[in-house]
């Protein structure tokens, strides 16, 4: 088990790397020298050298990249051409929006999916499901985003029930930073929840099928009874492993979603860096995304082969 | 004779400017005494700034924030376009309008150095310098030396009398600075005003707070938040929910219907210098051609434009200058909506059907609205245009800087910012000698009547020439929360001037 | 009756629903009912079936259903160069994968692991940052992003058929990798392939209307469902048709190529592993 904890975390780093090379190669093509932004059209060619040589730019790409990943491994993200500012200061800030947001819309969606996918798949071929089913379909092939516009017009505009957009500071209310995030996670969740019932769904008819379930028929269990006492956990493995591979998707869906409700997150503050052509800005939040996720998916892959017993031993 | 007379009224002119105060209510306060003191107000605005050194970059943003409420130069612009005293209490000049003396309050900055003729020559000084970059030193170019006279006394002197010289150094060129704290212009800037800078959320909000030791009346309020929300739907919600007090800048007007007075707002619907234009390329053929030129003008139609754009909120314009200048002379109907003349002329031109411009449009919606207009309109008369979105970075840097375009649309709201007819360098590419020459002699010319006519002159000529498309005058959209008095009707200058602003808590 | 034969009826719905769309953006390339990009503003507004226009006019003047037909446009192109890109890039690594094994499948694996924390809408806006935003570099950026899902399926499934009997029997006939792969491997997955090909098709549909929505996707003034979502927000109280039509309209091609997914492989081979479709 420990040598498979070790490699995967190796491969953990390697990936990690890999995908910051990708991230400075791809930006590396980014318009607009940061010297010419900052000291605009008057400047002088000297000028220009200077800040260059000041900001670290008249190097080769390699050692830009070199320079830029050493700091980020100390965690120094680097300060931004264009305001001056610390990157790692302002994603660390709205982190606190987006990891909220992105939870929030998870639980949900789980919430969901569970009992969603179980009450399917135990009516399966019969009018549950295919009401289900089709609910399911529905709510795949909705945007999240329109779903979003569609409950601001009908929730916040018509109803006044919750706030349409906007963002109530943490430390100023918290019930009220809570109620800006229902919405958006409702969008998410709509879309994730379709999904999310839908493997449960499957991943219960699977266990269903599975021959201690019928041994416990046998025994005298309700098919209710053999799956809640038996199979929900087996159930369960398939399913958190596809928690992780989506969660790159639910982060795709709350950078749109934080657009639409105009909030404070990583997702507007990507958009708004790629506008004002803010290098560091963009790779590092690209960057940070990429490796919550590739973190995420590291453990779930250690939790997965913790609770599959008939992968542990065979490590 | 008359020229006396002129001088004499002048002096008077500047007299009563001078003793006026400086004060404009526009909204007036409901019971007539004095309007309440304290509060806070959070400001919606639109476009936040990058950096906060007002002397590095020309963005307006910046401007909104720190001009008049942080930083203040010798004099300023009231809500009517007027100059008017500001850290200078009163100013003499020559005869031959060369030297100018200004007489200084008293005054210290919010780093708690006094304010003294030496800050004065020192901040002209940093712009006029050989290396500097700041972005409106050309407008100070007729300055030949500033010269501290005593701690209260400065005295300026121009190469020859310019017309615009007070009306430019009391804009952002004219900010006076505090040597001591100079390091920190870009990140928390101090200044003389009645409000200092006190804390910055990047992404979100500037926030500045009442400076008590102000030389004047001071600021009514006690705190002033600039919160940052680009979406015009964010914006309005903002304003409904309570989010925000005021929407200084309304970019979507289809959305003004939901602000009614019983709901408990005002609408505001001012002036601004703001002449939105279709950029043209003068120096890229076929838009080398002046008939090309009039018969794009001729295919647009302004109003529809208006209507369709901006919900009909919008004056129409005929040349780069607005109604509320001195010298405007209305030629709205000069180059009228004329598809079939258009057509005629292209043809004339040789060019029936076979031109095809792209049209790069910066991030403002009235430029994006517009621009799908204008690309319909021109492909009515034959012309085929491809529409290139573009951010302002990339605009700044490939269309206003180095003329790689054949059409922009774009708003310039500088005030008195077709002086730039003059420069054959400009982004337009116009180069028109006479049109150089009037333009040099106004602004030498001591007698406002033969100025205002040589003005009249170019305005006439730049439109004959059909150097752009004059669309519309962006108004000056704003909405506030019942019980704020004292807002700007207009926005003359680029700031968002809070001194004599107040509000009267919600009952 | 053998069920396997019956044609499922989700098939027949996805592909009526396909079928309809493809054919909208074939007719909307030479006729519409007015010209899309002809901003009338004397017209603006109109509410549905005033002056001949079925769904009305938004708030340039533009026929609303003409601009909603064109939009089809976009979205078949997107969909057919997106999942191309990622097919032509991604089956040849799984096949890869698959037949060498060893440390180069451990490789192709790893690699689209990393590929995988690159969700569509971030590839694709980090690409607009670089270089610029268009309807090509929204289609290039998903088309990559979905190379991993294209190479994971093809390894699953091509590991399966490379222990069947015929494949055995070749290379003990000596048969090389590549014609094995192209003459006993391909054509046995191409169901599977098929089938993630219309998930594929569907996800990229949706990445591109939220990339338009977001402003990073199509350019005005070609017609886009996302972009005309965006700009019909500021009407919502006063013309909500111009929000919901090109909704309907997204939601419909994403539902009929769902449809035709999970008919097809309810048809073909129903525990076929399928990357995003559980």
């Amino acid at each position: 088990m420990a040598l498979f904890v070790l490699r995967r975390f190796a491969i953990l780093i390697a990936s990690v790397f890999a995908a910051s090379v990708l991230v400075f190669v791809v930006l590396a093509a980014l318009p607009g020298d940061a010297a010419e932004v900052q000291l605009g059209d008057q400047a002088t060619p000297e000028a220009l050298a200077a800040l260059r040589h000041e900001l670290g730019l008249d190097v080769p790409l390699v050692v830009q990249y070199g320079r830029w990943m050493g700091g980020v491994v100390r965690g120094d993200l680097g300060t931004s051409y264009v305001s001056s500012l610390p990157v790692g200061a302002q994603i660390r800030d709205r982190l606190f929006v987006t990891g909220p947001l992105a939870l929030f819309g998870m639980t949900l969606a789980v919430l969901i999916a569970a009992p969603a996918g179980v009450y399917s798949a135990a009516h399966h071929r019969r009018l549950g499901d295919a009401v289900v089913s089709a609910l399911t379909q529905l709510g795949m092939a909705v945007p999240a985003f329109w779903a979003g516009i569609m409950l601001i017009t009908l929730v916040s505009v018509k109803l006044h029930w919750l706030p349409a957009g906007g963002f109530v500071p943490w430390g100023q209310d918290v019930g009220g930073a809570l109620r800006s995030l229902v919405l958006p996670a409702v969008s998410i969740a709509l879309v994730q929840g379709a999904i999310l019932t839908r493997y449960v769904r499957s991943a219960v008819l699977d266990v269903l099928r599975e021959d201690y379930i019928r041994t416990a028929r046998a025994r005298g269990r309700t098919r209710t009874g053999a799956l809640v006492r038996h199979g929900l956990r087996n159930a369960a493995i398939p399913v958190v492993t596809v928690l992780g591979l989506q969660l790159s998707f639910l982060i795709a869906g709350a950078v749109v979603v934080e657009n639409v409700f105009f909030l404070p997150g990583l997702g507007r503050m990507l958009l708004r860096a790629i506008g004002d052509r803010d290098l560091l800005l963009v790779q590092g939040t690209v960057l940070m995304l990429t490796v919550v996720v590739l973190v995420v998916n590291f453990l779930v892959d250690l939790a997965y082969h913790y609770l599959d017993p008939r992968l542990r031993t065979a490590t | 004779m008359r020229r006396s007379v002129t001088t004499v009224l002048l002096v008077f002119a500047v007299l009563a400017a001078a003793c006026s105060g400086g004060e404009v209510s526009p909204t007036a306060s409901p019971t007539g005494s004095e309007p309440p003191a304290g509060g806070r107000i959070v400001v919606g605005a639109t476009l936040e700034p990058t950096t906060l050194d007002i002397t590095a970059a020309a963005a307006a943003a910046i401007g909104e924030v720190f001009l008049y409420n942080v930083q203040e130069g010798l004099v300023k612009l009231d809500d009517n376009g007027h100059v008017q005293p500001l850290l200078a209490e009163r100013w003499d000049r020559s005869a031959d309008g060369r030297a100018y003396t200004f007489h200084l309050r008293e005054a210290t900055f919010h780093d708690g150095s006094d304010f003294t003729a030496d800050d004065v020559v020192y901040s002209f000084e940093r712009v006029l310098d050989e290396d500097s970059t700041h972005p409106f030193k050309a407008q100070l170019a007729k300055v030949e030396s500033v010269t501290a006279v005593d701690d209260r006394t400065v005295e300026i002197r121009l190469t020859e009398f310019s017309n615009d010289f007070l009306f430019s150094i009391a804009q952002a060129v004219g900010v006076i600075l505090s040597e001591e704290s100079i390091g920190q212009r870009e990140t928390s800037p101090v200044g003389t005003g009645p409000f200092q800078f006190d804390s910055r959320i990047p992404g979100d909000s500037i926030t500045l707070a009442r400076y008590d030791d102000h030389w004047g009346r001071g600021a009514l309020l006690d705190e002033v938040v600039f919160k940052y929300i680009d979406d015009p739907n964010a914006l309005s919600n903002a304003l409904l929910d309570g989010q925000v007090d005021v929407i200084s800048r309304i970019t979507a007007p289809e959305g003004l219907g939901q602000f009614t007075q019983e709901a408990g707002f005002t609408v505001i619907d001012g002036l601004t210098n703001g002449e939105i234009i279709l950029a043209m390329n003068n120096a890229r053929p076929p838009l080398d051609d002046v008939r090309v030129r009039q018969a794009i003008t001729h295919a647009i139609d302004r109003q529809g434009i208006v209507d369709a754009a901006y919900a009909g909120y919008g004056e129409l314009i005929g040349s780069h200058v607005p109604p509320q200048d001195p010298w405007y002379v209305d030629l709205t109907d000069a180059v009228p909506y004329d598809p079939a003349r258009a057509r005629e002329l292209l043809a004339e031109a040789g060019h029936a059907d076979d031109i095809t411009l792209a049209l790069r449009l910066p991030p403002p919606s009235y430029a994006r609205r517009s621009g799908e207009l204008i690309a319909s309109q021109l492909g009515e008369v034959g012309i085929t245009v491809t529409i290139e979105p573009v951010e302002f970075p990339v605009w700044l840097e490939e269309v206003f800087n180095a003329d790689q375009y054949d059409l922009t649309v774009i708003s310039h709201v500088e005030p008195h910012d077709f002086v730039q007819y003059g420069n054959a360098e400009y982004y337009w590419n116009y180069d028109s000698p006479e049109v150089r020459e009037w333009l040099a002699n106004a602004d030498r010319e001591l007698d406002i009547g033969r100025r205002n006519e040589l003005y009249a002159q170019v305005q006439q000529r730049i439109t004959e020439d059909a150097v752009n498309v004059w669309l519309f005058l962006l108004p000056n959209l704003a909405v506030l929360r019942e019980g704020i008095d004292g807002y700007q009707h207009n926005r003359i200058s680029t700031s968002l001037d809070m001194t004599a602003v107040s509000i009267t808590p919600r009952s | 009756m053998n069920r396997r034969r019956r044609v499922p009826p989700t098939l027949i719905a996805g592909a009526v629903v396909v079928a309809l769309v493809v054919v909208a953006a074939l007719v909307s390339l030479v006729w519409t009912p007015f010209d899309p990009r002809l901003a009338d503003t004397a017209s603006r507004l109109l509410g549905p079936g005033v002056e001949g226009h079925l769904l009305g006019t938004d708030q340039y003047g533009r026929d609303l259903l003409s601009v909603v037909l064109a939009g089809s446009q976009v979205i078949v192109i997107v969909g057919v160069l997106a999942v191309g890109i990622a097919a032509v890039l991604g089956i040849p690594l799984g096949a890869l994968a698959a037949v060498r094994g060893g440390w180069v499948g451990e490789l192709v694996m790893r690699g689209s692991d990393v590929m995988y924390a690159f969700p569509a809408v971030l590839m694709a806006l980090m690409l607009s940052a670089a270089y610029g935003s268009s309807t090509t570099t929204a289609m290039v950026a998903i088309g990559i992003a979905y190379v991993p899902v294209f190479a994971r399926v093809t390894r699953a499934a091509s590991l399966q058929v490379l222990t069947r009997d015929y494949v055995l029997a070749a290379r003990a006939y000596g048969r090389r990798s590549p014609y094995i792969v192209v003459r006993h491997v391909l054509p046995n997955i191409s169901s599977v392939l098929i089938v993630q090909a219309t998930v594929a098709f569907a996800l990229a549909v949706l990445a591109e209307a939220a990339l338009s929505y977001l402003g990073v996707g199509t350019q005005p003034p070609t017609p886009s469902w996302g972009r005309m979502l965006k700009d019909s927000q500021t009407f919502l109280d006063s013309a909500p048709r111009l929000a919901l039509w090109p909704g309907l309209a997204i939601a419909a091609v994403v539902l009929g190529l769902n449809l035709l997914g999970d008919g097809l492989r309810d048809r073909y081979d129903p525990h076929a592993h399928i990357e995003g479709r559980p």
